[in-house]
């Protein structure tokens, strides 16, 4: 029966998945985006021993993609200092696993959906306490927001109250 | 330091077609600041995965947006295949090309009719959507639905459209671009239309890189990028393909770039079914898919849609993540945002063509 | 003579709010008409008012009521005025008293929309004052009287003498119709950036005084046209009403095909376009 008669190119590119580290997936992004590789998504996957996380790139029609294993608790570097779109992402994953990131660019701390039970796709998921080795500077700017700093120290403790280790 | 007020936008407002809040932060009619929130129509579908199987979770992805619809299953159901290396029949890649384009040409226009609405143009809004009713009739002719098809699945498409139907289908897209131009022109020509588009919302193509935006938001700035371009499954048969860019990166560029989409669709739709071959529509799956990764892209009228998928040997997906136009392209809405007036402010909006429901699924 | 400008602001007075109220719906018919659709019936817009009267009372600040209802009773005082034949600037002016309490309900109200749909419509009033207070003098300088009483005694209508006035009146009528490409503050389609603009936060009866309000106004406007055409001919008459019409119906056109402009675009065309045909026209009668 008469099946597509060529496979395109991009199909006959093999798709790319590589496992590193976490130490090291900051700095291979970097890599990769000074070379001109895009920014694409970035995707958490619930494992028995904590979270698979999946960092694509894409340039023109290869795609690569970083995949690292964390542990719940695991602090992990923010990518919005190089990619500024990530932010969407980083604060998804944040409140849907309990990812905890370090240093995005606009942190909703935790209020991003608003969600009526916490970390839904990680049910041992929990929020530790980062450790500030430099002034934070969404710090500021979240406090000129005025609707957020109420709802914000509510979910804090309410999730502090949760880690109960 | 004149005084600031926050003005709450959103997520109920006339003007925007989906819920998203922004609170502007402004002085008099300048906006200083822009803060987005969303979540409210987060309704969690992607762990929906793990109790639906992977044959039945293609009805779930239409469902997750009404206009980019049958988008997602196509986008769904390509990643699908390539990661279980299934062959799909021609015939069926033809006919989901020409039934995505349509989507393209449905979403278009009906996004110019919210971008005229915006600025105060209501008889050009109600005149595209009249246009737009054609193309709902041809989805409601040759698959039941208008706006939820049901019409891809993995392996194929459930339905099949005769050669005399194709042939009708050919000449109400031809005259529904005779028609298209008259609009066309109101929106791209008339003097008061251009007064508030030429010169507002300006994203530099440098801007537009750093932030890794995508669709016709990005090609509107010099970024010629278009999946359709690297020719996976039907648009491989195209004699050619080449995505509609302009260099002015201000919101009249957008609106010229997605009016030009448009008149291309048009094209690529006439073109596919004068080629289209006979042959089967299906070719079932079998067995489920295996413990690997894939990654499917798709160019939807908004932009790239990047699919991941994840299978675990059984008939339930680990995992599956659409990543939307829209998630990549709010960190550029808010950048322009940033300084803007407030008679700008549903225009920079809409400009991205935000589809807050796919975004938050 | 005395009885029949009684007659006539009487007339005014009960009569206008429905000569309004049909006149807006026949201009909702057309304009849905050139869009496509089937529009409603020409009633509707009283149904609407009569509905508005039954809703809750949910005003967010009571002495708003206050100032819509001062403004249309001012609005009515300058038709009156105007239909027994007063003194034309001092109609006007009265006009643009009652304009200015509307601004300052919509400022009580304190709401984000409602405050800055008060600050555009005070930037119009600022568009079209000067146009407004020009007329009467134009009128002076040909007639030598204020009173809009001399134009019903006069051999040649106003038209003949002020034709590039009669224009920018047209044009300054956009912008007091609420049309198109001047709809700045609040029209009648929701889907502005401010929401409903000025009247945001005006629900109720104190919405339904601000219809009936606009009512008097097209009625007072309407006046304003037929004046410049006018005069001691009993077909005139005729001939002014026939203008009205096609004015009118010049309005809903301009509206249905024009986006909003900024309200920069309207502060500097209506000056240049007030200005130049005020200047030019006087300038033509001081050659004649």
């Amino acid at each position: 029966m008469p099946m597509r008669n060529q496979v395109s190119d991009v199909e006959k590119i093999p798709q790319v998945f590589i496992e590193i580290s976490l130490e090291e997936m900051h700095a291979r992004v970097a890599e990769h985006i000074e070379d001109g590789w895009r920014f694409l998504q970035l995707c958490a996957t619930t494992i028995e021993s904590g979270i698979e996380l999946v960092y694509t790139l894409g340039r023109g029609p290869e795609v690569e993609n970083l995949v690292t294993n964390i542990a719940n608790g695991d602090i992990v570097p923010s990518i919005t200092d190089l990619a500024p779109a990530a932010f969407f992402f980083e604060n998804e994953t944040k409140e849907l696993f309990g990812v905890n990131f370090k240093g995005i660019a606009i942190d909703f701390g935790g209020n991003f959906y608003k969600l009526s039970e916490p970390f839904p796709m990680n049910p041992d998921g929990f929020y530790v306490e980062i450790p500030a080795d430099e002034p934070e500077p969404q710090v500021e700017s979240e406090d000129e927001l005025e609707p957020k700093p109420e709802a914000e120290p509510e979910a804090e403790s309410a999730d502090g109250g949760e880690a109960d280790e | 330091m004149s005084e600031r007020t926050v003005i709450p936008f959103g997520p109920q407002h006339p003007v925007l077609p989906e819920p998203i809040h922004l609170d502007l932060v402004m002085e008099d009619e300048r906006v200083v600041q822009a803060i987005p929130q969303l979540g409210f129509i987060h309704r969690g579908l992607e762990r929906l995965v793990k109790t639906r199987d992977y044959m039945h979770f293609v009805y779930v992805t239409e469902r997750i947006c009404g206009i980019c619809s049958f988008g997602h299953s196509y986008g769904y159901s390509q990643t699908i295949e390539r990661l279980m290396g299934i062959e799909v029949p021609m015939r069926a890649e033809y006919l989901r090309v020409i039934w995505f384009e349509l989507s393209r040409i449905h979403s278009h226009l009906l996004w110019m009719g919210l971008a005229a609405d915006s600025f105060g143009y209501e008889n050009l809004f109600y005149q595209c959507w009249r246009l737009r009713e054609r193309v709902l009739d041809i989805f409601e002719k040759t698959t039941g639905g208008r706006v939820i098809l049901s019409a891809c699945n993995v392996g194929g498409v459930n339905y099949d459209i005769d050669n005399s139907e194709l042939a009708g289908i050919s000449q109400i897209i031809q005259k529904l671009k005779r028609d298209a131009k008259p609009l066309i022109k109101a929106l791209v020509k008339d003097r008061s239309i251009k007064d508030r588009l030429v010169g507002s919302g300006y994203l530099s193509q440098e801007d537009a890189v750093k932030l890794s935006i995508v669709g016709p938001f990005a090609r509107a700035s010099g970024v010629e990028e278009d999946i359709r371009m690297f020719g996976v499954g039907g648009y491989g048969e195209l004699a050619e393909f080449k995505p509609q860019t302009s260099t002015q990166g201000d919101n009249y560029a957008r609106v010229a770039v997605r009016c030009n989409e448009l008149l291309q669709s048009c094209d690529i739709i006439c073109e596919m079914i004068d080629k289209i071959p006979d042959g089967p529509i299906c070719e079932k799956p079998k067995g489920n898919p295996p413990e690997a990764q894939g990654i499917g892209r798709v160019e939807q009228p908004r932009g790239e849609v990047v699919y991941y998928v994840k299978g675990n040997g059984t008939r339930f997906l680990e995992r599956f993540r659409i990543r939307t136009p829209t998630s990549q392209n709010v960190a550029g809405m808010v950048q322009l945002l940033q300084g803007c007036e407030l008679s700008e402010v549903p225009l920079n909006i809409l400009t991205i063509d935000p589809c807050i429901s796919c975004t938050e699924r | 003579m005395v009885m029949i400008k009684y007659i006539a602001a009487l007339a005014f007075i009960v009569l206008g709010p429905f000569i309004g109220a049909i006149v807006q719906g026949i201009d909702r018919k057309i304009t849905a008409r050139m869009q496509g659709r089937v529009g409603p019936p020409i009633l509707q817009p009283i149904y609407d008012v009569k509905k508005l009267f039954a809703k809750e009372d949910a005003t967010v600040n009571g002495v708003m009521d206050f100032y819509i209802i001062l403004a249309l009773f001012f609005a009515v005082f300058a038709g009156v005025i105007f239909f027994m034949g007063g003194n034309l600037l001092l109609a006007i002016f009265v006009l643009t008293l009652s304009t200015l309490f509307v601004i300052v309900a919509a400022y009580s109200a304190r709401s984000p929309y409602s405050d800055l749909g008060a600050e555009r419509e005070a930037l119009q009033v600022m568009c079209y004052e000067p146009f407004m207070v020009l007329m009467p003098v134009a009128m002076f300088l040909v007639y030598g009287s204020f009173e809009v009483a001399t134009t019903v005694d006069i051999a040649m209508p106003l038209i003949v003498y002020m034709p590039l006035i009669f224009i920018s009146l047209i044009f300054i009528l956009t912008i007091k119709l609420r049309k198109s490409p001047f709809d700045l503050s609040t029209s009648h389609h929701a889907h502005q950036e401010l929401v409903k603009g000025m009247t945001t936060e005006m629900s109720g009866k104190t919405f339904a005084a601000f219809e009936i309000m606009e009512w008097y106004e097209t009625v007072l406007f309407f006046g304003l046209i037929g004046m410049f055409f006018v005069s001691s001919a009993w077909w005139s008459w005729l001939v002014a009403i026939g203008a009205i019409i096609v004015c009118y119906l010049l309005e809903i056109i301009i509206d249905n095909n024009f986006a909003r402009v900024k309200w920069q675009t309207t502060l500097k065309w209506s000056w240049a376009i007030t200005l130049l045909l005020f200047v030019a026209n006087i300038a033509i009668l001081s050659f004649i």
